[in-house]
């Protein structure tokens, strides 16, 4: 399986506890990327269409978000096969967090047990 | 419906039909958001501005180049997409070298423009069969390159090639038309020599946004990097 771009991953992982609408992933894209990154909205939507057309994502009904206003709005929900497709990106992203580790790059996390 | 919505609209128009009728409303409907969100605030107001004709200007295109690309509802590959945009991008880019630095003749109209008629007027005779020859050369050149594009190498790898190679050789050709030519090269030798610099940098980000859908607007470039 070959890498993902950080929007369609960051997407993914945005909708990996829930579905949310185009807003939402916006916002959650922004908050886990403290800021750094912020979708346009082409790039948003424009990998919305390719990961719908690609069935890692689907779209559920539309409806309000009472949190916002009383627009209705488009929500999305990860599948299955983008769920695989988040994990193995996610375990990617791991390994060279390990491999940066290994070189002393980056410290080691603290495991809950408070080794190194 | 307020002016900001209005002027978002009519940018709207630059994405295709089909795509706006899909997105369009929910893009309006993100663009609110995200203005409600400034609130008055001015100087958050023309950020997001700053940053929505950025992405406009980067992904209508590659929508555009996407949809153009598509065949009967299934979406060409992005390899397929890079290759003929690199395949165009070379062809043109090396149909110009050949006809103003070697041959001269070919493009007797472009050759003309770049240096004054006064100058090596036996070279500006519209030579007909140069022309054919040249044509059939390019036609021969563009299939073999998309051919070898599409076996061996990354059309991604190649339209980054061409931003380094582009203005490298575009350098070299306009310094030896200074040397010989003996003139300053003219505002339409920058022009011709930067169209194809510009197709690099639109395939380029293309290889970063249709292959890999979409660029952050952190400007991260992304390489080409199929879906899954």
């Amino acid at each position: 399986m070959e890498p993902l771009t950080p929007a369609v991953f960051h997407i993914l992982l945005a909708l990996a506890d829930g579905e949310k609408h185009g807003y939402g992933i916006m916002l959650e894209v922004r908050a886990t990327t403290r800021g750094q990154l912020v979708l346009g909205p082409g790039t948003l939507y424009g990998t919305i269409k390719r990961l719908l057309q690609a069935g890692l994502i689907v779209e559920s009904a539309e409806r309000e978000d009472p949190g916002i206003n009383s627009e209705r709005r488009r929500y999305y929900r990860i599948t299955p096969q983008g769920r695989v497709a988040a994990k193995a990106e996610a375990e990617r992203l791991q390994a060279l967090v390990q491999a940066a580790c290994a070189k002393s790059l980056l410290k080691r996390p603290r495991t809950a047990a408070g080794g190194a | 419906m307020t002016i900001s919505e209005r002027v978002y609209r009519l940018i709207l128009k630059a994405y295709p039909v089909e795509y706006r009728r899909e997105f369009g409303e929910p893009m309006l409907q993100l663009l609110r958001d995200q203005l409600r969100e400034c609130g008055s605030e001015r100087s958050c107001v023309v950020r997001l501005w700053g940053r929505i004709l950025a992405d406009t200007l980067r992904t209508a295109p590659a929508i555009h180049l996407e949809l153009l690309a598509s065949s009967g509802g299934g979406m060409m590959r992005p390899r397929t997409t890079l290759a003929v945009l690199s395949t165009l991008l070379f062809t043109w880019f090396g149909h110009q070298v050949v006809a103003r630095a070697f041959w001269g003749i070919p493009n007797a109209h472009s050759f003309a423009k770049v240096h004054r008629p006064s100058e090596w007027p036996e070279r500006l005779i519209y030579d007909i069969a140069a022309q054919t020859v040249a044509d059939s050369l390019t036609v021969v050149f563009a299939v073999a390159l998309f051919l070898l594009i599409m076996r061996k190498f990354s059309a991604g790898r190649l339209s980054r090639g061409a931003l380094v190679a582009v203005p490298i050789v575009a350098a070299g050709v306009t310094g030896l038309e200074f040397l010989f030519a003996r003139q300053p090269p003219r505002l339409e030798i920058y022009v011709a020599w930067f169209l194809p610099l510009l197709l690099g940098v639109v395939s380029g980000a293309w290889a970063g946004s249709a292959g890999g859908q979409g660029r952050d607007e952190a400007g991260r470039g992304q390489t080409l990097r199929p879906i899954h």
